[in-house]
């Protein structure tokens, strides 16, 4: 589904480069659910906005479905951002200005979707994360905990195909964490949606069936 | 998503109360401006315009010259109308009247009226120039007849109250008890914008039939008088161009009577409203005020607009995050564009809704500035909705372009992986934005203070004359001679509260002029000299001081029979010293002294050449009243004119007493300026409030932005004042920058407004320094709003919060 062809990220120090990623090669099969581990500052997170279409490549070639995402134009990476990838951040990022509810609408806003259907969506999300009753509040009202059931929801809500996390339970206890991972194993097995994820916790690789080892910009698998 | 859009503005507007307010306020007051003087333009632009085809609608005026001066005159000579209808078939439509301006009592129904100058002698033509609704009469028949008259409803209503139209006709009207006139019609008024708003129309014929003929001049082509009027209306193929030419050659023609150089011109009806060249009646709208308000409005509209970029590329930061988000979430730039775009457009509706309800007030409060006419109404139809449509959207794309692109420009790795507060925009556009803000307001400042300084420079300064308790009352206008005036004159020299009563013509100093032309052989070259022109008996100059510097005063006649010359005068006929010129005739007269040099009109002018004499018969219809001192609380002035009234109602029982303070005439001269102070002090005043709010925005930023800076420093032992002056040196700087950047703008701008003085203050340095000082103090008031309680806070709660 996803494969990258000696990716490489770098930016300029001085006369030289300073390389961040270096000659990545690494395929995901649809379904997987993959942990990116590694200690800080090793390229964990730019790998993982690289797939996430947030960040160029400054080498190399990235592949979605078998096609040149490098290639694309504006509008249609636009489109397969919109269709296929969810986001779920460490910090939650929830829209401080738009209550549960809104936040999560607002990827269907940008996907066109009619407003019916786009109702009777965010209330199955709302009823299947047990928040029907929260839907009004704002982040601020909320638990770190419910915060990141808000990002999720609101990641699945336009049913991508990936997932991208970034460190999800990062902010979080472990008891809020062990629940937003049980969810992410249980969207992975039930719903058939391929999982990234990047994170510290060995604990939390073990939901996945997959870890890839990332050190000084380089995958040791 | 609109809706989603609006959602978000709206909260985001709500969230951030204190620049929303600040942004908001800023814009009311510069939509309020726009708003009020679109109203104003409208208005000045709705004269006249009721009249069929009014674009083929001309006046006839008169460009006359007086040795090479030209003077435009909005009259013509009476004899040019009727050989416009009898030889220029171009014309469709001649309507010639003549302004009322020499009854002084009308008497109808028993009671007597004044004349308000609303009284015209018309013909039928009149009315087809102006299209009146006829509620009695008719427009072919009622002014056939002589001493027929028609009047307005409202005219009728006043004169004879609770009558119908129908039952006013027949009714006598008496003009100065000696003409009667029967009213023969009534017409609706008139309820668009006029400056032709008259109200009672006497046929024209009863000119031709009574003395009023030789007084209207109607058979001289030489008397050029603004109130004889000539409307004319072309026949829709012929050219204005071509009419004037024939008017040329016909004046050519008729050459033998007329040995003036006078030029007939056709002033398009639409440009009325708008020439101040010639002598109007009406209100005539002055174009250069409006653009100047014009131009005002526009720079407080961009005083709000530059708040608003200001604070809100200042705070980008807090927005970053949420550009962040949506690209995450699949927003692509356009649409994010458009978002930040809609809240400034939301932003500035609430700004124009909220203008839309203050500006009935603006118009009460500023209503010394605006045309008379200008109602309420005009605020509540379509085109002025459409125009604050405009307005809004014109200011959302100035003022919200910019901050859109760029909080919408930020990369989501960049807001969303670090921790670092993204600072929206440059820094330096921020800077130089708030630095033309001041330049602005300071420059509004200074001017204000140059104006003030010029006025007052003008009403201080020595006319060279007495002016002070001095009291001048007109004496009825048609009095037969000068033996009632005599009378009325003995009367007052009688009272004791009163010093000395002159007769003569006007003050020494006031608003017109009344010249002649006098020439003196000086040898081998005729000198033509303009004069100006005062009459007095043997008290003005005593009365007034007038300092006489060689011969003598010159004694009361009836007719002039000497002059008296000032310095200017003296030179000017080619003497050199004042001695020279006593004996010497000049215009058939004598000349038997010589008077020093006062002032004879506003500073605008030159001391001109002038003569004074004196002619009774003629020209001394004013009494010149020296009052006693003023005593307790006024109370011999206050007595002294209960007297002069009383001696007044005994002289002339059926007109009403009214006076003028020299001193208070004189200060009228400068109500324009007066004026103009008022409308700069309420400009530097606005402008700085706009400035000043955004100030405040940016101070009460970057203070929220320090609030742990200051608390380390607090803990480190700094005190209050220290963090003060931490707070606002950076802005200090940008007002220091404004003020030097103000100096040669606001001193090239009032020295050209000061050039058009004759007599003018200088621009001392110290006004600029006040100017200065006045700002820098008003900016550091403003921001110490914020500064002082964040310097006061206790550092823990700083600190802990962090």
């Amino acid at each position: 589904m996803i494969q990258l062809q000696k990716i490489s990220r770098h930016y300029p120090v001085g006369f030289g480069k300073n390389y961040i990623l270096k000659d990545i090669d690494l395929t995901i099969n649809e379904g997987e659910f993959v942990s990116i581990m590694g200690p800080s500052g090793s390229g964990k997170s730019t790998l993982l906005h690289i797939l996430g279409l947030l960040e160029e490549p400054s080498e190399g070639q990235y592949l979605f479905e078998g096609e040149r995402v490098d290639k694309m134009n504006e509008k249609k990476r636009t489109q397969l951002h919109r269709g296929s990838i969810g986001f779920v951040f460490q910090a939650y990022h929830l829209i401080d200005e738009l209550t549960v509810y809104e936040n999560i609408e607002t990827p269907l806003l940008y996907k066109n979707i009619p407003a019916s259907e786009r109702k009777s969506r965010v209330a199955d999300v709302l009823d299947r994360f047990n928040m029907v009753a929260k839907k009004d509040l704002f982040p601020n009202q909320l638990s770190g905990g419910q915060q990141q059931l808000v990002g999720i929801a609101r990641a699945i809500v336009g049913e991508p195909r990936v997932i991208l996390a970034d460190e999800p339970t990062g902010n979080l206890h472990s008891d809020q964490a062990k629940v937003i991972m049980q969810l992410f194993k249980h969207l992975n097995e039930q719903d058939k949606i391929t999982i990234i994820q990047v994170t510290h916790s060995d604990l939390n690789a073990t939901y996945g069936n997959r870890v890839i080892q990332i050190r000084d910009g380089h995958i040791h698998e | 998503m609109l809706k989603n859009f609006l959602l978000v503005s709206f909260r985001s507007i709500w969230r951030n109360k204190a620049f929303s307010v600040i942004n908001i306020m800023g814009l009311v007051v510069g939509i309020s401006a726009a708003l009020m003087i679109y109203q104003v333009i409208r208005y000045e632009n709705s004269f006249d315009k009721f009249e069929k085809n009014s674009d083929r609608i001309y006046r006839v005026v008169t460009d006359v010259d007086f040795n090479g001066t030209v003077i435009k005159n909005d009259g013509v000579a009476a004899p040019v109308a009727g050989v416009i209808k009898d030889r220029m078939p171009a014309v469709e439509t001649v309507a010639p009247f003549f302004i009322n301006d020499i009854t002084r009592r009308i008497t109808a129904n028993g009671k007597d009226f004044k004349n308000g100058r609303d009284v015209v002698y018309a013909d039928k033509n009149y009315f087809d120039i102006f299209p009146y609704q006829w509620l009695s009469g008719t427009a072919a028949s009622s002014l056939r007849e002589p001493f027929t008259v028609v009047l307005t409803a409202g005219r009728a209503e006043k004169y004879f109250p609770g009558l119908s139209p129908a039952a006013v006709l027949g009714k006598e009207i008496i003009y100065d008890d000696s003409i009667r006139a029967t009213v023969s019609g009534v017409v609706a008024d008139l309820k668009q914008p006029t400056d032709f708003k008259y109200m009672e129309f006497i046929s024209l014929s009863t000119l031709q039939s009574s003395g009023l003929r030789e007084m209207y001049a109607l058979d001289y082509w030489n008397n050029t008088n603004a109130a004889s009027q000539l409307l004319i209306r072309l026949h829709a193929s012929a050219s204005a161009k071509d009419v004037t030419g024939e008017l040329a050659k016909l004046r050519e023609t008729n050459k033998i009577e007329d040995q003036t150089k006078n030029v007939l011109q056709l002033q398009p009806f639409g440009d009325i409203h708008f020439n101040r060249d010639y002598t109007a009646e009406g209100t005539p709208a002055a174009v250069t005020r409006l653009y100047a308000l014009s131009l005002v409005a526009c720079l407080l509209l961009l005083l709000a607009g530059i708040n608003f970029v200001n604070l809100t590329t200042a705070q980008a930061a807090r927005r970053a995050r949420e550009t962040g988000i949506r690209k995450s979430l699949g927003s692509s730039f356009p649409q994010l564009l458009l978002q930040f775009l809609s809240e400034t457009l939301l932003l500035t509706f609430l700004a124009g809704v909220l203008s839309v309800l203050l500006t009935p007030l603006f118009l009460v409060f500023f209503q010394s500035f605006l045309p008379k006419g200008l109602t309420t109404e005009m605020l509540y139809d379509w085109q002025t909705a459409l125009f604050l449509l405009g307005l809004c959207l014109g200011i959302t794309l100035l003022a919200g372009i910019y901050p859109a692109l760029v909080l919408a420009r930020f990369q989501p790795v960049v807001v969303l992986k670090t921790q670092v507060q993204a600072a929206g925009g440059k820094v330096w556009l921020r800077k130089t934005l708030t630095v033309s803000q001041f330049v602005v307001a300071q420059f509004f400042i200074i001017a204000t203070l140059i104006v003030s300084k010029q006025v007052h420079y003008s009403l201080s300064r020595d006319p060279g004359f007495r002016k002070d308790a001095i009291v001048t009352v007109r004496t009825p206008q048609r009095e037969l001679g000068p033996g009632e005036r005599n009378t009325f004159q003995e009367k007052l020299a009688a009272i004791p509260e009163i010093a000395m009563v002159s007769q003569g013509g006007t003050p020494p100093l006031f608003g017109g002029f009344m010249s002649m032309t006098f020439r003196y052989q000086q040898g081998e070259k005729e000198i033509a000299q303009n004069m100006e022109l005062r009459y007095g008996d043997s008290l003005y100059a005593k009365l007034y001081n007038l300092k006489i510097i060689a011969g003598r005063n010159i004694r009361s006649t009836d007719t002039i029979a000497e002059w008296v010359l000032n310095e200017k005068a003296v030179t000017s006929l080619g003497f050199r010293h004042p001695q020279d010129i006593i004996g010497v005739v000049v215009e058939n007269h004598p000349v038997v002294g010589v008077v020093k040099d006062f002032v004879t009109s506003s500073t605008r002018k030159e001391i001109p050449a002038l003569a004074l004499s004196s002619a009774a018969l003629w020209q001394h219809r004013t009494m010149h009243v020296l009052l006693r001192p003023s005593g307790e609380n006024g109370i011999v002035w206050k007595h002294a004119l209960e007297k002069m009234e009383k001696a007044w109602k005994e002289v002339y029982p059926r007109e009403t007493f009214s006076y003028d303070f020299l001193d208070k005439s004189i200060a009228k001269l400068y109500s324009e300026e007066q004026r103009t102070v008022q409308l700069l002090n309420w400009c530097a005043g606005l402008a700085f409030f706009i400035s000043a709010l955004g100030l405040l925005g940016l101070v009460i930023f970057t203070t929220n932005q320090r609030t742990r800076e200051i608390g380390i420093r607090k803990v480190l032992g700094a005190t209050v004042w220290q963090v003060v002056a931490l707070l606002t040196t950076d802005f200090m700087k940008l007002v220091g920058i404004a003020f030097v950047l103000a100096i040669p703008l606001s001193w090239w701008a009032m020295q050209h407004w000061l050039s058009s003085y004759v007599y003018r203050t200088s621009m001392s340095w110290w006004i600029f320094a006040i100017g200065g000082g006045l700002m820098a103090l008003l900016a550091l008031a403003t921001m110490s709003i914020k500064t002082i309680r964040a310097a006061w806070s206790n550092p823990v709660n700083a600190l802990k919060s962090e």
